[in-house]
């Protein structure tokens, strides 16, 4: 083995790592996100794509007794028994219809093994944007919407909300 | 693999089933319901049931239930039992509900009668009504 590819030792180890974490800061930056863009009650949101299990047409939901609102109830899908939310009335928009939405959205939830499904009413486009575009959040929104959003970017004219849809799983009872 | 039977009914407006196994017998009656029977229509946060009373009689504890009126009894494999997932546990403020079960075009909330008619008849004695239970049916 020659000297120059020998491992680095004490403090070359802690050069070693800043260099790697200044290549890693510099490769985030250039990194870019999928989004997925979806209409809810006639907005536009967005979601990382790599946050969604999938897309599929809304099946039947069994209404649960006793449940908030804004919990439809569960849906089977490909055997598994997967809670679904009215996506728009969880977050607060006006003139949602969740039993007409003609799509369920699955999203990724750590604590919740099959994900939980999220009423949407088109799927429209999959994007690919700089990580950088990401802007925080608008400062000025409010109600439950603001507990999901996870930033904004704009997409051609719209300026479109990101979703943390993942936070679903920390919704209680009283929202 | 394993199979149960249920009876598939309805109550206020919703359609449920529980394991025959936890049923005394089941009266379709044009009576009144007994006093002190419970409404699991009211206890589901739906319609009270109305018009001639159909009345479900648990094994234990004694306690008679009424519904709206019993649909059909069905076999059901054990891999088309699903309790009911933990998300939706935690938002469910009735826990007598069981679970779900698959039939062939729909999922039908199973309910743990048991349960049902305990905590049924706890609410009913807390609220003085007690000493009108425990009742059997007709």
């Amino acid at each position: 083995m020659s000297q120059e590819t020998a491992a680095p030792q004490g403090s070359d180890v802690l050069g070693a790592f800043a260099a790697q974490a200044r290549v890693q800061g510099q490769k985030a930056a250039a990194e870019a996100w999928q989004l997925m863009t979806f209409l809810v009650a006639g907005t536009r949101f967005a979601v990382r794509v790599d946050a969604v299990r999938i897309v599929a047409p809304m099946p039947r939901v069994a209404a649960v007794p006793g449940t908030p609102p804004w919990l439809l109830g569960v849906a089977n899908h490909r055997g598994e028994i997967v809670p679904v939310v009215d996506l728009a009335r969880l977050l607060g928009l006006p003139g949602a219809r969740a039993e007409t939405s003609p799509f369920v959205l699955i999203a990724l939830c750590d604590t919740v093994p099959t994900g939980i499904g999220c009423s949407i009413d088109a799927l429209l486009d999959i994007v690919t944007v700089p990580a950088d575009a990401l802007q925080p959040p608008i400062p000025t929104l409010q109600g439950p919407l603001a507990r999901f959003a996870q930033g904004t970017v704009h997409l051609g004219a719209d300026l479109v909300t990101l979703l943390h849809l993942g936070r679903l799983a920390d919704v209680g009872a009283e929202a | 693999m394993q199979s149960l039977e249920l009876l598939v009914f309805e109550a206020g407006g919703t359609r449920f089933a529980t394991p025959l196994s936890d049923l005394a017998r089941v009266v379709a009656s044009a009576q009144a319901p007994p006093a002190g029977a419970l409404d699991l229509g009211l206890l589901a946060g739906g319609q009270q049931a109305s018009g001639e009373a159909c009345l479900v009689v648990a094994r234990w504890p004694d306690a008679t239930v009424r519904i709206d009126r019993v649909n059909q009894v069905v076999r059901v494999s054990s891999g088309h039992l699903h309790q009911l997932p933990g998300y939706i546990r935690e938002h469910c403020r009735l826990p007598f509900i069981w679970g779900l079960a698959e039939l062939e075009t729909e999922a039908i909330i199973v309910v743990d009668l048991p349960r049902l008619c305990a905590d049924g008849l706890a609410a009913q004695q807390a609220s003085g009504e007690g000493d009108r239970q425990p009742q059997r049916g007709p």
